[in-house]
Formats: structure tokens, C-alpha cells, sequence
């Protein structure tokens, strides 16, 4: 009876195995968390978007009466303490119009799709820039990814998928690199990322205490209790935009 | 309505990412406003409660009043709960909105009791704890020393809220038998028996040749040695095992409520108790008849007249005093009511 051959594998190849599939499993953990990072980050650039053009817009029209009605004072006043009120009241509609109407203000409203998720959860096994083989092309994979995450905040799913298309690292292996070197690599690869893990969830923590994050967090306790706590705002900034417009009024026809 | 110049900012996030901070003066001056216009509905307790790993707190009508977001907390104590994000292991102290006034930074971190909280600082270089308090007015650490094990149990005692002392005499332990000492340690019923429960409502379980009886404060038996074992009285009620069932007698011995349960969950409190049927739990009144069928795996005692309970799906809800569940099971687990003030 003829018998099988079989050849037994070496320390170091079953390590190399081993730490292949540890390599695995921590680069579609990265890639997870990764996109939960940019989920996070996209949902809170869809809602400063909606708070800026629904509430922001206003504080920026109530900052303007405001500065109008000190500028008015000042006027009247004639005195340097009241030129310098109306000054710092201006400068201060100036920041809120700009923050208001910035670009945090023109974030689209956008849900993204399980295709687009799991596009980005593809793009960043692929290439994230813990898993380079070399400078150059860690350099071209970090900016790839900065564009991956732009991509997904704008819902861009062909861009992902040029993204994706673009990059073709073939194998893991680089030829002729031997077991040794390879096993180095991965060690450091698996490091690295387990660093990025840390820093992913140092962000996603700083995000989730972040007033943006807390605002909306309010929001949406306020919905669950059938209380849209936005309309509240707008309708409570609203109020006082009509009372300055009445103060500023009653000002011009003292002024007349 | 107040001009916006005189809500008083709140406090500005560590690290906010993306470009959000350029905004945040305008956000926090929203969220300023959004907290006074709904002061009235911030809850005055609230319940611990996890989802999808992580912990937050929740109102009495279930919502999130402070969104799930923590890895660790603890319960509400004079304003504050201990809380830690992030991975790490280090606590630190929230306010009702679910801020940090107090960045996390200790190792262990007590619940505040009369303006104090317990807390440690573990030093890597030397690999030791050392302890200090903090105080709740100032939010401000003092150094007491070295941590010993009594810290860490003043710790756990400050979380389970067991300062709650018992009635004038304690079980003390001489040699193998117990006896009962004054608050002055002195001897005021001699160690005779083989185990001994505390006084409440004037009497006490012992233990006497492995039957549990009752005594008064001056040794006299009311209840004679004769069940596997007796619990504290409550309310005029006290468990009983007998036979491996449980039931409950009254303060002169009489079996009030048959031995018919198989487990015994928590004493008489404000006429219900807790009891077991097989391996689900229910509540009964102090005649012995089921107000909540026996229908959960854990049913924790009724603070703010709710109680957390756990149901067959492993999820925990809570229900009332009359047995309506008022919060789905849905948390992965849950803590008990506390005030927040």
C-alpha cells in the first residue's frame, strides 16, 4: 500500500499561520471600528448640518440685532465704553453668522445604506495604512483612506468602489521576502494596528462627550418623549429675535 | 425668556475631532438653552442600564436620560455617579446631564456618602494604591495613604448602600459560638449559639444544634429551635425553611404564610415579598397569594416603586407594585432607582 506523503510543517511556518489569521481577525476588527468611527463622525457632521441651518441661522439673525441695537446705543450714547460694546457686538454676529452659515452648515442630511457600510468595511481591510508594505505604500494607502472616509461622509458609493478598484495589492506576501522577514512584518502590522484600535476608540470617546454628540443625544431623548427639542429652540431664539427687533425699533424712533 | 449673554456657557469638550470645535461656542450655547427650556423634564431618578455593552441611565418611562455610552458606572448619590469610558479602567464622576465634573482618574472611586466619596489613585511605578476622598462640595481629592483591604470594603459597602445600620445589638462571634454585643461591645446576651442573625423588630434568628429558632433582646426563646433556617423579620413576617420549602411566621411563631415556595427572594416591604416557584421568582402579599406571578429569573427589590426584574429572555425590565411591567424587557442588565439630588 503506497503511503501519503505528507510534509510536516515547520515551527516557524505554523507560527507564520497563526499569526496570518491573528492578522486576519484584527484587520476586519480595525476595519469595524474603523467604520463605526466614521459613522459616528458622519452622524454628527448630518446633525450639526440640521442645527446650524434650523437654530444656528437664528442665534446669527439675534447676534445681528443685537450688534444693530448696541450700534444704535452707541450712537445715542456718543461715549467710548458704548462705541466699544457695539464694536465687541458686532464682532460677535460676525462669529456666529460665520459659524452658521460655514461649511458644518452645508453637511447633506444622508443615511447611509448596508452597501455603502459594507463598501467602507471592504476599503478599510483592503487598504488601511497599518498593513503597508513599505513607506510608499503606507503613504499611498493614508490617502486613500483619507478619501474613503470623505467618500462615506458624502454617501459617495462610486467613489468608494474607485477607491477600492484602485487599490490592488495582490497577495499579502511579498515575493522572494522569506518566512522570517514576513513573520516580522505581520508582528509589526498586528502592533500597529492594535495601536490604531486604541486611538479609534480615544476618538470615538472624546466625539461621544463632544457638546455636538451630548446636543443631540438631548435631541433625541426630547423626540422619544414626542418633544422636538429644535422647533423648541428656534421657536425660544425666534421670541427674543422679535423682541430686539422691537427694542431696536423703539431705539430708531428715539434716535429720529 | 433670558437673553442668550446670560445663560452661563457649559463647559467646552476635551478633543472634539473634525472640525467641531470651531462650531462648538454656537453648539454650546444651543445646548445651554435646550437644558433650561426642558429643566422641568430632567427626571428626579434615575436607573442604571446597559445596551449593546455599554451603560447609561434611564428615567422612569425607560428612556436613556443619559445616553449609554459608558463602559462602567455606578449608581446616583448625592448628584454624582461614578462612570469610566473609553476602555479604561479608571472612574470618574458624572452629573445628571452624563458629563464628567470629575475627569476619570481613579482606580476605584466609592458612591459620595454625606459629601464624601472614597476613592484610589493606583501608582505604576511602585504597583500600590493609595486612597484619599473627594470631596462633593469642592470636587477636590485629599490624600488619606496607603490603601489597605478595609478601603476596598468601605469601597463596596458605600456601593451597596450597607450603612445603613442595624438595630442596637450586633451577632458577634467569641471562639465557636455566637452571643449579642451592645453598641460598646459589651456582652449583653453571651455567645451560646451556633449561628445568629441580626435584631429587627426586636427579635432575632439563631441557631441552636442546626435548628433556627427565635429570641428577644433578653434571650428568651419566642420561637423554638425547629426550622432548617429563619431570616430577619420585616413588617411582622419572617422567612422559614422547612422541609426544603420556605414560608413565613409571624413575631409569636405562627405560620402565617405555608411552606410552600421553593425559594425565598427578599423580606416584607410595604406588604410584598419576594418568593420562588421552581426556578422563576414572583412577588406575593401578606396573605400569601401571588401579585406578580412567579415569572422571572431575578426580581429586585421595589426602590422608587419600581423593581428591576430579569425575564426568561435574559433582558431586564421593570415592573410596579401591582405587577404591570412599566419597562419592556430590553436591557442587557439593570440597576435600581436612585434619586439624583
Amino acid at each position: 500500500m503506497a503511503s501519503e506523503i505528507v510534509r510536516h510543517l515547520t515551527p516557524e511556518e505554523e507560527e507564520l499561520l497563526r499569526k496570518r489569521e491573528e492578522l486576519a481577525a484584527v484587520r476586519a476588527n480595525l476595519a469595524e471600528r474603523e467604520l463605526e468611527l466614521a459613522d459616528f463622525r458622519s452622524q454628527l457632521a448630518v446633525f450639526q448640518g440640521r442645527y446650524m441651518r434650523q437654530v444656528g441661522v437664528l442665534y446669527a439673525e439675534l447676534d445681528d440685532w443685537q450688534a444693530r441695537i448696541a450700534e444704535l446705543k452707541a450712537k445715542l450714547d456718543g461715549s467710548e465704553p458704548a462705541s466699544e460694546r457695539a464694536a465687541q457686538a458686532r464682532a460677535q454676529a460676525r462669529t456666529t453668522h460665520e459659524a452658521a452659515h460655514g461649511e458644518a452648515s452645508k453637511a447633506p442630511d444622508f443615511q447611509p445604506s448596508a452597501d455603502l457600510k459594507a463598501l467602507f468595511r471592504e476599503v478599510a481591510k483592503r487598504i488601511h495604512p497599518d498593513f503597508a508594505k513599505g513607506a510608499e505604500d503606507e503613504q499611498r494607502r493614508t490617502r486613500l483612506m483619507a478619501h474613503a472616509n470623505e467618500a462615506y461622509s458624502r454617501g459617495d458609493t462610486e467613489a468608494l468602489q474607485r477607491i477600492l478598484d484602485e487599490y490592488r495589492d495582490g497577495s499579502d506576501s511579498i515575493p522572494g521576502e522569506g518566512i522570517g522577514a514576513e513573520l516580522i512584518r505581520i508582528i509589526r502590522q498586528i502592533s500597529q494596528a492594535k495601536k490604531s484600535l486604541a486611538a479609534i476608540q480615544k476618538e470615538l470617546s472624546e466625539l461621544q462627550q463632544s457638546e455636538i454628540a451630548l446636543l443631540r443625544q438631548d435631541v433625541e431623548t426630547a423626540r422619544k418623549d414626542g418633544r422636538n427639542l429644535f422647533e423648541k429652540l428656534a421657536a425660544s431664539v425666534r421670541e427674543r429675535i422679535a423682541q430686539a427687533k422691537g427694542e431696536y425699533e423703539s431705539l430708531s424712533r428715539e434716535a429720529n | 425668556m433670558a437673553d442668550g449673554k446670560d445663560l452661563v456657557p457649559l463647559p467646552l469638550p476635551g478633543g472634539p475631532q473634525l472640525g467641531l470645535r470651531t462650531n462648538a461656542e454656537l453648539i454650546a450655547r444651543g445646548r445651554a438653552e435646550a437644558y433650561s427650556l426642558t429643566l422641568q423634564a430632567v427626571p428626579s431618578c434615575l436607573a442604571r442600564a446597559k445596551q449593546n455593552g455599554k451603560w447609561g441611565f434611564i428615567d422612569k418611562p425607560g428612556r436613556f436620560a443619559i445616553a449609554p455610552i459608558f463602559d462602567c458606572v455606578g449608581d446616583f448619590c448625592e448628584g454624582l455617579a461614578r462612570a469610566s469610558v473609553g476602555g479604561k479602567y479608571e472612574s470618574g464622576y458624572i452629573d445628571k446631564l452624563g458629563k464628567f465634573v470629575v475627569e476619570p482618574r481613579f482606580h476605584e472611586a466609592g458612591s459620595f456618602v454625606e459629601g464624601l466619596a472614597t476613592v484610589t489613585i493606583y501608582h505604576d511605578d511602585c504597583e500600590e494604591c493609595e486612597w484619599g476622598y473627594l470631596n462633593r462640595k469642592t470636587l477636590k481629592y485629599a490624600r488619606e495613604g496607603w490603601c489597605d483591604d478595609g478601603i476596598y470594603e468601605s469601597i463596596r459597602a458605600a456601593e451597596k448602600n450597607e450603612h445603613s445600620p442595624h438595630e442596637g445589638l450586633r451577632p458577634v462571634c467569641s471562639g465557636w459560638d455566637y452571643g449579642y454585643q451592645d453598641q460598646n461591645g459589651r456582652w449583653v446576651i453571651e455567645p451560646q449559639f451556633g449561628m445568629a442573625g441580626h435584631f429587627s423588630e426586636s427579635l432575632a434568628p439563631v441557631r441552636v444544634n442546626d435548628l433556627w429558632g427565635v429570641i428577644d433582646e433578653n434571650a428568651n426563646f419566642v420561637v423554638e429551635p425547629y426550622y432548617q433556617m429563619i431570616y430577619e423579620f420585616s413588617e411582622g413576617l419572617a422567612a422559614f425553611r422547612l422541609d426544603d420549602k420556605y414560608g413565613f411566621i409571624d413575631t409569636i411563631g405562627r405560620r402565617t404564610i405555608d411552606a410552600r415556595f421553593d425559594d425565598y427572594g427578599w423580606q416584607f416591604d410595604q406588604g410584598q415579598a419576594c418568593v420562588g416557584i421552581g426556578c422563576l421568582y414572583g412577588i406575593i402579599d401578606r396573605l400569601g397569594k401571588f401579585v406578580t406571578i412567579p415569572q422571572f429569573q431575578k426580581v429586585g427589590l421595589f426602590r422608587k416603586d419600581l423593581a428591576r426584574i430579569q425575564g426568561t429572555n435574559e433582558k431586564w425590565g421593570f415592573i410596579d407594585r401591582k405587577g404591570n411591567l412599566v419597562i419592556d424587557l430590553q436591557f442587557e442588565d439593570a440597576g435600581s432607582f436612585h434619586s439624583i439630588g
